[in-house]
Formats: C-alpha cells, sequence, structure tokens
C-alpha cells in the first residue's frame, strides 16, 4: 500500500506508479498540455479580432468566460491546484523565446535575476490584487466584447513576453498574472500537491538543482526552492523540480481536501486580501450579472463616466473596505470573547494577526460561492458554445452542422438545488476552518467563542449568495 | 457559560426566523389572475421583478421598446419574443413555488445572457428553507466543535 499518514496527514504518492513518473519527469509533459491550448488561445485572440462583435455568437467570449472559466474554477483548481498554470498557454512564448528551446532543456536566466531584480516590495501578490480587481471592474466590458477579451488576452501575453526576457522565470505568473492570484489561494484546498517527499535530503544536498536547474531542467520557474514548500500556493506545477532533482526526492501526491489552510507559514495580508476580493467579487457578480437590477448592469457597463464612477467607487469600496472592515469586526469581537490565550501571555496574537490569519477561513466558502455563480451561468448560457463549434467567428460557417443549435438553457430551474447544498458545505467547511485557525491560538473553548462572530458573518455571507439565487 | 448563552441565542434566532418566515407564506392568497405589462429594452426588464402567488393565472404581455426581445421563463418552459411595435403574450398557471428568472432569449446587444427579470411565486420555501438551513447548519457546525473531543 503506497499510501501513508505523515505529519501532515494522509498522502499517496503518485510517482510510485512507474508511468505517472516517467509521465511527469517527461520534458513532452507540460509541452503536450501547453500545445492544445495554445491552439484553443490563437483561436480566442483571431475570433476575438476579426469575428463578430456580438459576444454570445463569437468563440472568444463563450469559450473563455464560460466554458474555460466554469471548468478552471468548478473542477480544476478544487481537484488540480494550479493544474491550469501547468498547461496555460500564455506564458508559453516568452519562454521559449527566454530559453531559445521549446522541447529540449535551453538556456536560462540566472536564478539572481528574477530574484534581485524584481522589486522587493512587489515580491508578494499585491500586483495580482490589483490587476484581478482591474480586470473585474471593467468585467462588464471584457466578458462581453470579443475585442476586448482579445485585448486583454494580448496584453497578458505580451507583459509576459517582456518580463520573462528581462528577469527569466516565471516572474509575470508568480507576481502579475491576476488568474495566477486566486488560483494559488483556492489551490490550497486541492488533494494535489507538489512537495518534496523528506526535507532532510535536501537540507543535505548542497547543489540544489531545483533552483538552479541542471541539463535535465530548469531551476523553479516560480522561485520556489521545493524543499522548504509547505503550501500549494506558488507551486506551478510545471514539474522542472522533478526532473531536475538527483536524489529522486520530489512526488506528487494525493492527500486530502483543503490541508494547506491550516499551514501557518506563509500567511500575509496580501493573501488575505485576495480571499476578501475574491468572495466579495463572487457575491457582487452575483448581484450585477445574475441579479434583475438593469441600472447596475448599465453602471458596470460605462453607461455614463459618472454613473461608472459610483459603480467604481461600489466595487472597490466593497472589495477594500467593507468585507474587509466586517472580516475585522468579527474577528475583533471574537477576540474580545475569547479573552487572552492561557499560559504565556506574551504569543497572544495581535488583532491583525488573528485578521489575517482567519480571512483563510474565506477560501472554501470563496471558492464555493464562485462555484455556485458560474454553475447558473454554464447552465443558462452553456449551449451557446454548440454553434459556436461549427461557427467560431459568426460569420455563418456550419463546419460540423451545429449552427442551427439555438440556446438552450439546461435545467435552468434545478441550478438552485446544486447550489444550496455547496453553499451549505462551504458555510460549514469554512467555520471549521475558521475554528482549526483559531485553535493554532487559543485554547479550545477560547477558540469556539472567537468562531462564533466569524460563523455569524459567514452565514450572513452565504444567506446573501441564497437570497440572490432563491 | 458564555458559549453556551451563545448557542442557545443562536438556536433561538434559527427558530425566529423559520416562524417568521413560515408565517408569511400562510398570508398568501392563491387563485387570482395576474395580467402584467413587462418592458425590455437593453439590457432590463421593467418591472424587472413581480410577485405572484401559487395557483395564480399569470397573463404577461411584452413590449420591446428598442430591439427585439424575447422572455424565456426557467422553469415554467414559456418563451415568447416581442418586436418593437409588436407586442407578445403569453398565458400561464403558476404551479411551482419559488423564484424564477426570466431571461432575453433573443441576442440584444453585448449585455444581452446577462438581462434577467424575477418572477416569484409565493410561498418562496425553497428560499425560506435555505436560509432557515444555514441558520441551523452554522449552528450544527459550531455545535460539532464545541462537543467532539479533540485529539491530543
Amino acid at each position: 500500500m503506497s499510501a501513508k499518514v505523515t505529519e501532515q496527514g494522509w498522502r499517496l504518492d503518485l510517482t510510485r506508479y512507474p508511468l505517472v513518473k516517467r509521465l511527469l519527469q517527461h520534458r513532452a509533459f507540460q509541452l503536450l498540455l501547453i500545445l492544445p491550448n495554445l491552439f484553443f488561445f490563437v483561436l480566442v485572440i483571431l475570433t476575438g479580432l476579426i469575428g463578430t462583435p456580438v459576444g454570445n455568437r463569437n468563440f472568444s467570449i463563450i469559450f473563455v468566460w464560460i466554458v474555460w472559466w466554469a471548468l478552471l474554477i468548478a473542477f480544476m483548481v478544487p481537484f488540480g491546484a494550479r493544474i491550469w498554470c501547468t498547461m496555460c498557454p500564455i506564458p508559453a512564448p516568452g519562454e521559449w523565446l527566454d530559453h531559445l528551446a521549446i522541447l529540449r532543456k535551453g538556456k536560462e536566466k540566472k536564478l539572481a535575476i528574477a530574484a534581485q531584480g524584481w522589486p522587493k516590495r512587489f515580491k508578494n501578490i499585491w500586483l495580482q490584487n490589483a490587476s484581478f480587481l482591474s480586470v473585474a471592474l471593467f468585467s462588464a466590458i471584457i466578458l462581453t466584447r470579443p475585442l476586448a477579451t482579445s485585448l486583454v488576452l494580448l496584453a497578458f501575453i505580451g507583459l509576459a513576453i517582456a518580463l520573462s526576457l528581462k528577469f527569466g522565470k516565471r516572474v509575470f505568473c508568480r507576481y502579475v498574472c491576476p488568474v495566477g492570484g486566486f488560483i494559488g489561494l483556492y489551490s490550497m484546498t486541492a488533494p494535489l500537491e507538489l512537495r518534496v517527499k523528506d526535507p532532510s535530503v535536501c537540507l543535505k544536498h548542497t547543489e540544489k538543482e531545483c533552483i538552479q536547474g541542471s541539463p535535465n531542467g530548469y531551476g523553479c520557474p516560480w522561485l520556489e526552492y521545493p524543499g522548504n514548500m509547505v503550501r500549494n500556493t506558488y507551486c506551478g506545477m510545471c514539474t522542472e523540480c522533478l526532473k531536475t532533482c538527483p536524489k529522486d526526492n520530489v512526488t506528487v501526491n494525493l492527500r486530502l481536501f483543503g490541508s494547506d489552510l491550516f499551514v501557518a507559514r506563509g500567511r500575509g495580508l496580501d493573501e488575505a486580501y485576495k480571499a476578501f476580493i475574491m468572495t466579495t467579487c463572487a457575491v457582487v457578480y452575483s448581484v450585477v450579472m445574475l441579479g434583475p437590477w438593469s441600472w447596475l448592469k448599465d453602471w458596470a457597463n460605462i453607461h455614463s463616466i459618472p454613473e461608472f464612477g459610483a459603480y467604481a467607487a461600489l466595487f472597490l469600496g466593497s472589495n477594500l473596505l467593507i468585507v474587509p472592515g466586517l472580516w475585522l469586526l468579527a474577528v475583533w469581537i471574537g477576540q474580545r470573547l475569547a479573552g487572552k490565550p492561557s499560559g504565556n501571555t506574551t504569543n497572544a496574537p495581535t488583532l491583525k494577526k488573528l485578521w489575517i490569519d482567519e480571512a483563510y477561513a474565506l477560501v472554501p466558502m470563496g471558492l464555493i460561492g464562485w462555484i455556485a455563480f458560474s454553475l447558473s451561468f454554464l447552465f443558462v448560457n452553456g449551449s451557446y458554445a454548440i454553434p459556436l463549434l461549427s461557427d467560431p467567428f459568426g460569420w455563418g460557417w456550419n463546419l460540423i452542422g451545429t449552427v442551427d443549435f439555438h440556446w438552450t438553457p439546461f435545467v435552468p430551474d434545478l441550478v438552485k438545488y446544486i447550489q444550496v447544498p455547496l453553499l451549505l458545505g462551504g458555510l460549514s467547511l469554512s467555520i471549521l476552518t475558521a475554528y482549526r485557525i483559531a485553535r493554532q491560538h487559543f485554547a479550545q473553548s477560547q477558540a469556539f467563542r472567537l468562531t462564533i462572530p466569524v460563523a455569524a458573518l459567514l452565514t450572513i455571507i452565504t444567506s446573501l449568495f441564497m437570497f440572490l439565487y432563491l | 457559560m458564555k458559549t453556551l448563552m451563545s448557542m442557545i441565542m443562536f438556536g433561538a434566532l434559527g427558530i425566529v426566523l423559520t416562524l417568521v418566515l413560515f408565517q408569511s407564506v400562510k398570508a398568501a392568497e392563491p387563485g387570482a389572475v395576474r395580467e402584467w405589462t413587462i418592458t425590455a429594452q437593453q439590457f432590463g426588464y421593467t418591472p424587472a421583478t413581480f410577485r405572484v402567488n401559487k395557483g395564480d393565472q399569470v397573463k404577461i404581455t411584452l413590449k420591446a421598446e428598442d430591439v427585439s426581445h424575447g422572455f424565456y421563463l426557467d422553469g415554467y418552459d414559456v418563451s415568447i419574443v416581442a418586436r418593437p411595435k409588436e407586442d407578445a403574450h403569453v398565458e400561464f398557471d403558476a404551479n411551482k413555488i419559488g423564484k424564477f428568472p426570466y431571461r432575453c432569449s433573443e441576442t440584444c446587444g453585448s449585455l444581452h445572457p446577462f438581462m434577467v427579470g424575477e418572477l416569484t411565486v409565493e410561498p418562496n420555501s425553497p428560499r425560506d428553507i435555505s436560509l432557515t438551513l444555514a441558520v441551523v447548519v452554522m449552528v450544527g457546525t459550531l455545535a460539532y466543535v464545541k462537543l467532539r473531543k479533540e485529539r491530543a
């Protein structure tokens, strides 16, 4: 039996299966995943640039914002962690130009160029928070206009190329990509991880091919040191370290869902804000996109500058001030209820520390909130994809005979019966997470009291989703 | 003691909420004929929301103000299309309870997929029960963490 219970909990080492190990260590592994996505990516760019401007008749809008998005948020992230980052085509051209190679191992810039050249103040995910909020703020435009979708994706690819050529590595993915930020946060819930088998082997091994590179592969493009990695957050699952490690000490494990949420190391305000932003955006999107308030859609759609200004103020205010503020209030009340930790009171966590740590309790609920939002969208509008298989540009083609398939919502009245159990499960998981995080600072009864107001706020957020959907 | 008090408070809140919600359900008076004229314009409906009671006969006239718009009612298999100066009509029995979005089924512009209104057929028990369940789940989860024995 290859499964075992480690200090971190149950793990199943997938590299014990020779076929899996050979596949992951093969240089073509990532390329084979990237190539089909690159084909779709090019099609998305082209259809966006020269196809019909009508969003629901254009491949770019339907396949990026409905098909890909639903697959990403409902399957790839919760089950595969950063598996999308493994196959994402956006950084590939920049990486190929930097390496002057596609399949074989090419040249690579020294680690110091990225590690020391990238500004220290941006060695976090604040830029990703900002880039996500920027895209989200203009989502009524970007998600509905094919040209806007193409231009945004072209901007990403241009920036990724520029940063690859300047710094090497995947600086764009690690510090800038608006999608990468939330994938990292939510990948903590996934039952898949890349880790070293035995950290003590890494400690004794001085060459560190995993970060310096070797003839077999590149040094970690994500600027991580696998020997030190305890969370999925910044592991792009490119599998380079599986190729470079001469000690055969890197593996991919199956594990229990949510394992990383209880890892105290690495938590920070930037990630906490990512949790606030993602949860808030799931609610805001549900209100604006799925709600009946057309005036709000007009505001988001830049009907007029003052209206959009009001929308921007509401949107940014709720993301950056209101929700984080309410969370702070809940944690403050909880801290007051809990009292001082028993024993050594000099180690009492500050309010800021508790605010940040407890924010990770929003991860299960935020992810499930996004899944619930995306399901209603997928079930209702997914059928737009069928005619586009025949006519991706909206030019009247009928390549495979599906162009006459009309919009047909798929059991739209039953979606709520999937959403409600999901949201209730998310609520329960978030409360359990809040409690377990509280237990890292407090005794059992104190942690329970801290959790009460946090649970109340989580219940209010869940109720808000339900009020919108039911 | 604080903990016990908190749990009692939350439990009581859940019970009160449930009673209030189901009292409002009893107030519904079914069986009337409800006529609504809905005006569709990029990218919304007026009225954007309306309520009827279970058992009501609902008559809808759809007017399109600018371009052609559809009215597809989730869960009722009702679908009509109105064109400017060409109203569309439909009648149906409101025999299912809950909230049912109605959507534009004719591509009408950039925000077409988001052009949505809401019909609520009272009593909206699915929502009431779900909101109650949220409170129950919260209390239940808190009770679980309170009562379970942690491993040393």
